[in-house]
């Protein structure tokens, strides 16, 4: 007794099914030898991003870094931000020293979603001065402007 | 009636060439560099880091697994559907991220090769899926029903 | 063949999902020699430079219309806009290090009139070496704690070895501070002891840092009582 072929749907559903699993193949295989893996951790390296409606939320005391450019933090700034970035860090360092509190949460940002200087600032403060509750503010400066505008 | 079948043929395999070609080339570039890959579908923060990672690896995998299927026309139908699937994730992904205003590449042909304004790229993923789906609605298995 | 309706529109469809594919496979005209740049600074640099070269290899004259760093630190410059068939041209790109350290990548965008909302990527990578690392920087005591001692290590993280390391004085007079070697030439420990921690304090300890090449560098470490 030969058993029925299968309808059309069944072949192509087995034969998407065949493709999915060929594709495993080499993708386990590249997790494991690609020289160009990523690599692998369950959360996103750097440091934590937030958005500002969760910051409205915090009571803790805020402390504010402006990591764009020297125009851009005169031209128009968070109040009361403090203007911090690679290209001047050293002169630029003792100034966050001053205003920093131990229970404070300080958020780094920079223009926008494009723009990895806040992350390099606050992963450099994290590195350097071994500080906790550091930020990254989500969006940048464009989130800030669409709230505030 | 005759006359046009070649015709038919000629332009269904022309169709193949192109999503078959687009797809192995774009997924060529993405299994090169599976890091950057990574980062590009990072920036679109639609999934957790690690299915973002996996998905990096994966994907362009299938890709070329279901362009080879189109143009060896082998499991067609199949990888006619996984391909429009794909396209309808593209263009849901790159649709969110140009309402969220994200400033982002599209990452659709790798990360430092030439990348697309996103309006261009959700075009050119809608393209792509209906093109896919005419291909599927012209298999063999499936135009006999 | 008689036209008829359905022939029409599925000739429309043809004809612009063709049309929509074929700036797919319009990758531009510019060829380059290479998109990504990888530079290693020497210690007394401040800028590092690359030059990333192209040809014109289409059949027409080509407009580069915008050349965008992802950088404020980073500056793209051409001689010129307009390149023939078969020109030559190249991009020179400086990166301003400023206080950067470790491993740096910038991306300039390049836009040309062939294809306005096509661009291409270059990415220059550059690597600054740390001539010393703290372990930590910051030194952190509350108000009100015992006037203990806290200690940071300064170590060379180069093939540099440390000639000499000596404190800049005078010292703050707030701390008490000494110097101590814990492996000669790579790693020394500073240990430091603030006079009081009844109230704020915010001063910092500098060192000069000679290595055995002659070179120098300064170093600061912070201090705090919160």
């Amino acid at each position: 007794m030969t058993a029925a072929p299968a309808s059309p749907t069944q072949q192509i559903l087995r034969d998407s099914a065949r493709l999915l699993f060929l594709a495993l193949i080499p993708a386990i295989l590249a997790g494991w030898l690609h020289p160009k893996r990523p690599v692998w951790s369950w959360s996103k390296p750097g440091v934590t991003e937030v958005n500002l409606s969760e910051i409205t939320r915090w009571s803790a005391p805020l402390i504010w870094i402006d990591a764009r450019s020297s125009a851009a933090f005169q031209k128009e700034h968070v109040p009361g931000a403090i203007f911090l970035n690679e290209d001047q860090w050293e002169q630029q360092l003792p100034h966050f020293l001053e205003v920093w509190q131990p229970n404070a949460k300080i958020i780094v940002y920079c223009d926008s979603a494009a723009c990895d200087a806040s992350q390099a600032v606050a992963l450099r403060l994290q590195r350097e001065l071994n500080l906790s509750s550091i930020y990254v503010l989500q969006e940048g400066w464009a989130s800030w402007l669409q709230s505030n505008p | 009636m005759a006359a046009i079948q070649p015709m038919k043929t000629i332009a269904l395999w022309i169709c193949r060439l192109l999503l078959g070609g687009t797809f192995a080339y774009a997924a060529v570039q993405k299994i090169a560099e599976p890091t950057a890959f990574a980062t590009d579908i990072e920036h679109f923060r639609l999934l957790p880091h690690p299915l973002t990672l996996a998905l990096a690896l994966y994907l362009p995998w299938l890709e070329l697994f279901c362009s080879a299927a189109v143009l060896a026309r082998k499991y067609e139908p199949s990888a006619l559907l996984l391909i429009a699937l794909m396209c309808g994730v593209f263009f849901i992904a790159l649709t969110s991220a140009w309402c969220r205003d994200l400033d982002i590449n599209c990452g659709c042909f790798g990360h430092s090769n030439a990348t697309s304004a996103l309006p261009w790229a959700i075009a050119r993923s809608l393209a792509l899926g209906l093109l896919a789906l005419l291909l599927f609605k012209q298999s063999p298995s499936v135009s006999s029903q | 063949m008689p036209l008829t309706a359905p022939t029409f529109f599925r000739s429309l469809a043809a004809f612009i999902l063709t049309a929509l594919f074929l700036p797919t496979f319009c990758f531009g005209t510019l060829t380059w020699t290479t998109q990504r740049i990888e530079l290693t600074t020497k210690p007394s640099e401040k800028v590092a430079t690359g030059n990333f070269h192209f040809v014109n290899s289409g059949s027409e004259t080509v407009t580069i219309t915008s050349v965008q760093a992802s950088c404020g630190c980073t500056t793209a410059t051409l001689e010129k806009h307009r390149y023939a068939p078969g020109e030559a041209g190249e991009i020179k790109t400086v990166f301003t290090l400023g206080d950067r350290v470790g491993e740096q990548e910038k991306s300039i965008s390049v836009v040309t009139d062939e294809s306005p909302t096509a661009r291409t990527t270059l990415l220059l990578h550059v690597t600054i070496p740390e001539l010393l690392l703290y372990a930590p920087r910051l030194l952190i005591w509350n108000i009100g704690d015992a006037l203990g001692e806290k200690t940071t290590v300064i170590s060379t993280n180069s093939n540099r070895q440390i000639a000499t390391i000596t404190l800049t004085l005078p010292l703050p007079k707030e701390v008490t501070a000494l110097l101590e070697p814990v492996e000669a030439g790579m790693k020394y420990k500073l240990i430091v002891r603030p006079v009081s921690t009844t109230q704020v304090m915010n001063v910092s300890l500098e060192c000069v840092v000679t290595f055995a090449d002659a070179t120098s560098q300064h170093c600061k470490i912070y201090l705090l009582v919160r």
